[in-house]
């Protein structure tokens, strides 16, 4: 199954076949993005753009492990505009983020499903 | 053909202050060198204050507290390895691409200075590569020293022995 956000030929080769190591980091990724992202609309609420960037920054390593190249893009923009200050085109990302971060998660739940079937 | 290399690692520290990165890198080295005792730990304070347990390898972040905090920071966490006398090899893993930081913290002694990425863990595995072999060549010297001083021990002992007896003689 072909997914519009992760790339699991990539993520394959990534764990080089280990499923167990494969299922361990999307687990984590969907325990722990979702903190990330209420930090990310946080800090935008309270224009704290300082932190904002720090927890961009912090976010975008993560993502790497579940191949979501296209939200990387958005968030590691996020992170150089916040320390740039254009809150309006920020204000844009982070909904962009939002909207791309909540299909990931869609997808990694499915690819998870087929990791481990209930 | 290039020599194998047997030496393994028996502690390696990963210091990261993300969660997600530290469990990926620690069962990444973990699964690859599964003999090995692998420490994580979320601050440089740690990092450092466990330095006793005598680390071959750090994969060490770079931006462990927030700007502006007092917490130690990658360099500064390799400059008080440093003070401490660790023999640590230390590999600087970091989402920060910047020369500067990469320029002070290679001047500083560590190893080497990966940008976190998608061939972040491949260049990580070649620099552990490089790294045993490095562990390896040093034991092989060390070795040899003593191997030396052995030899010396023994064949002083020969002639003292030699001359004892030939004066008994």
């Amino acid at each position: 199954m072909a997914y519009n956000h992760i790339d699991i030929d990539f993520m394959d080769t990534f764990y080089d076949g280990n499923d167990e190591f494969k299922g361990k980091m999307i687990s984590l990724f969907i325990e722990k993005s979702p903190d990330y992202m209420n930090d990310i609309i946080r800090y935008l609420e309270q224009k704290s753009l300082e932190d904002l960037a720090g927890v961009a920054h912090k976010f975008k390593a993560s993502i790497d492990f579940v191949g979501a190249r296209k939200f990387k893009e958005v968030v590691t923009e996020i992170e150089r505009n916040a320390k740039g200050g254009d809150l309006e085109l920020i204000t844009d990302l982070v909904g962009s983020a939002d909207a791309i971060w909540q299909e990931v998660i869609s997808e990694l739940k499915t690819e998870l499903l087929k990791l481990r079937p209930e | 053909m290039p020599k194998k290399n047997k030496t393994n690692f028996k502690t390696i520290f990963v210091v990261d202050d993300e969660e997600v990165f530290l469990e990926a890198v620690k069962t990444h080295l973990s699964t690859k060198y599964n003999k090995a005792n692998v420490h994580c730990y979320h601050s440089g304070e740690d990092c450092v204050a466990n330095a006793k347990h005598k680390p071959e390898l750090i994969v060490l972040d770079y931006h462990l507290a927030p700007e502006g905090s007092s917490a130690m920071n990658g360099l500064q966490t390799l400059q008080a390895l440093n003070a401490n006398k660790s023999t640590a090899h230390v590999v600087i893993l970091t989402g920060d691409d910047s020369v500067q930081v990469a320029n002070d913290t290679k001047n500083h002694g560590a190893f080497d200075y990966i940008v976190k990425g998608e061939t972040a863990f491949a260049k990580l595995d070649i620099n552990c590569n490089h790294i045993l072999r490095q562990i390896a060549d040093t034991k092989e010297i060390e070795d040899f020293k003593k191997f030396k001083i052995g030899f010396l021990i023994i064949i002083v002992l020969f002639i003292v022995t030699l001359y004892y007896f030939t004066s008994v003689i």
